[in-house]
């Protein structure tokens, strides 16, 4: 299987390159990055410099959370949209071959972000004379599993979506919109009373199962708040940080398997 | 090599679940060695027969065995089978060269250049294969298709509507390299609308309709001799045997029909009545008029 999983993941590269709308989208963070920080090597005060650096780690971090889904969900729409996964299920690659090799292609292309994010920081950290904050390694680290986890979501969602659909159904059935209908259901159940009442009850019953089912994309969130706004090592919980990448690793691979099952049983014509 | 015992394959149409049957009690078995023809009209099944064979569709009932196993995706079995698709389904991202060298690596046999450049050359796409699929003909696609069915030495191959966009000479070319490959031991089933193309390389020919197999039998039966008729011109003689239908006549020659199989009789009843054949030439049955046989008699 190593042999299928790397010829495809070569292929997945070239896809990644000759693909245009991946072109237009990394020259539009290019610039907006550099619209972001080179004005500010010249004329901002030290004093500010930090706060450039933490807002230029967030953006393109961001940006990086938003693109490493992205790519699965194209590798995957597109393949089985133009049907080629014909021509590579009709040879000795199975689905997990495919599978595991668009996810990895996705999640280098993630690890080069990354680091280059990374560099971009340390460089700035280094031309500022700042000291470099080791916060800056738990934020991106932290941000890579988040971007691990909605990759996973996606590759799974794409296998029966089109990814317009596949991007709806996520930004609907997300574990945060779901918690906040949570609230608004409780305080609802509070207040109502009679048949209002059940029909709110039996809602919040949908409601909670749905939750469950649903991944968290940003696990620890509020306890990890104070790094993302300082950087500073001393407010990074390592621990969570290896407890994220475990959430991280394990609901891809629960993805991954359920979408290998489904994989295998759709119809792929 | 293959055999299907029974196979439904139901699609659902549409949001509100009508169901369309595409293959309804499908039953064949095609033997190691042969150029094995699926034949039938549109929305026969054939396509639908070909992706249960391949794995792409299991089906909702009966059972599909290809070299012995079941065939499901990318299947350790696909190491000694060859699809060549009927639309280009290919990689059009990649260069003619890169993606029969992608399809070739998919193999898993390590360093397979040599064999990818000589398919090129094979199919006569050396000049194109840095071109890329996507700015490729029709006809360019296909031979790419057919370039890497040649990779493998496959013992089975599938080939549907194989000749779609090929001009004559890669036609030509194309039938030589089913039949080396057939010559070698690979068992072939094509699927095409092209009754001619089926006819001349074909040994067994299974006719579909309203997914399910009406007639399987081998292309000789038929297209047997009893089929197979003798147009003559003879001079007028007093009475014709039954066998003859006669065509038309006047008083110099009489023109008739008589089948193959009554033809050495003839001979001895024109010599016996001391009359002459003028003129004498064989009408062979051909599959198409086999093909028609079998969908009007709806066997």
């Amino acid at each position: 299987m190593y042999a299928q999983v790397m010829a495809n993941i070569g292929v997945n590269f070239k896809f990644y390159r000759r693909n245009r709308l991946l072109l237009v989208a990394g020259l539009l963070i290019m610039l907006v990055t550099a619209l972001s920080t080179v004005p500010s090597l010249f004329f901002l005060t030290k004093a500010q410099h930090l706060s450039i650096i933490v807002t230029t780690a967030s953006q393109l971090s961001n940006f990086a959370t938003l693109i490493i889904p992205a790519l699965g969900l194209m590798l995957i729409s597109h393949h089985l949209g133009n049907r080629s996964i014909k021509m590579v299920f009709t040879k000795p690659c199975p689905p997990e071959a495919w599978l595991l090799s668009s996810s990895f292609s996705a999640v280098i292309v993630a690890a080069l972000f990354y680091i280059g994010i990374f560099l971009i920081c340390s460089i700035l950290f280094a031309v500022w004379s700042i000291p470099f904050q080791w916060g800056l390694i738990f934020v991106l680290l932290n941000d890579f599993a988040h971007a691990l986890i909605w990759l996973g979501y996606i590759t799974f969602l794409a296998v029966f979506f089109r990814p317009v659909v596949a991007v709806l159904f996520i930004i609907i059935f997300q574990e945060s919109s779901f918690y906040y209908l949570k609230l608004l259901l409780v305080s609802g159940i509070k207040s109502a009373t009679g048949a209002l009442a059940l029909f709110l009850k039996s809602a919040k019953g949908l409601v909670d199962v749905i939750y469950m089912l649903l991944p968290i994309t940003n696990p620890f969130e509020e306890k990890t708040e104070q790094v993302y706004k300082s950087l500073r090592g001393g407010d990074a919980d390592w621990l969570m940080l290896i407890a994220t990448w475990g959430y991280a690793l394990g609901i891809s691979l629960f993805f991954f398997l359920l979408a290998n099952y489904f994989l295998k049983r759709k119809r792929l014509i | 090599m293959i055999t299907a015992d029974n196979i439904t394959v139901v699609f659902k149409k549409g949001g509100f679940g009508k169901k369309l049957m595409a293959l309804d009690g499908f039953s064949l078995s095609v033997r190691e060695g042969d150029i094995f023809a699926l034949l039938g009209p549109n929305g026969a099944g054939k396509s639908t027969a070909m992706y249960c064979f391949l794995g792409l569709i299991q089906p909702d009932k009966g059972s599909v065995k290809v070299c012995g196993e079941r065939p499901v995706p990318g299947a350790a079995m696909f190491h000694d089978v060859a699809y060549l698709p009927e639309e280009p389904h290919y990689h059009l991202y990649l260069t003619v060269r890169e993606a029969v060298a992608y399809y070739a690596s998919l193999y898993g046999d390590g360093n397979q250049n040599g064999r990818v450049d000589e398919a090129i050359e094979r199919v006569g796409l050396k000049e194109h294969s840095d071109l890329r699929l996507s700015k490729c003909s029709k006809g360019m696609k296909q031979k790419v298709g057919i370039a890497q069915c040649l990779i493998n030495t496959p013992r089975l191959v599938f080939l549907d509507e194989p000749t779609r966009g090929l001009d004559p000479v890669t036609v030509r070319d194309f039938r030589e390299i089913i039949l080396d490959m057939n010559r070698k031991g690979a068992t072939i089933v094509i699927n095409s609308h092209v009754l001619s193309e089926i006819e001349t390389v074909c040994s067994r020919v299974a006719i579909m309709n309203k997914g399910r197999v009406v007639r399987l039998d081998d292309m000789n039966n038929l297209r047997s001799l009893d089929k197979e008729t003798y147009r003559v011109e003879f001079s007028p003689v007093q009475e014709l045997p039954d066998y003859v239908t006669r065509l038309s006549g006047n008083a110099e020659t009489v023109k008739g029909e008589i089948p193959a199989t009554y033809f050495g009789e003839f001979i001895r009843f024109i010599e016996t009545a001391g009359a002459k054949i003028h003129e004498c030439s064989l009408k062979r049955a051909t599959l198409e008029d086999a093909f028609f046989e079998v969908l009007e008699k709806g066997e």
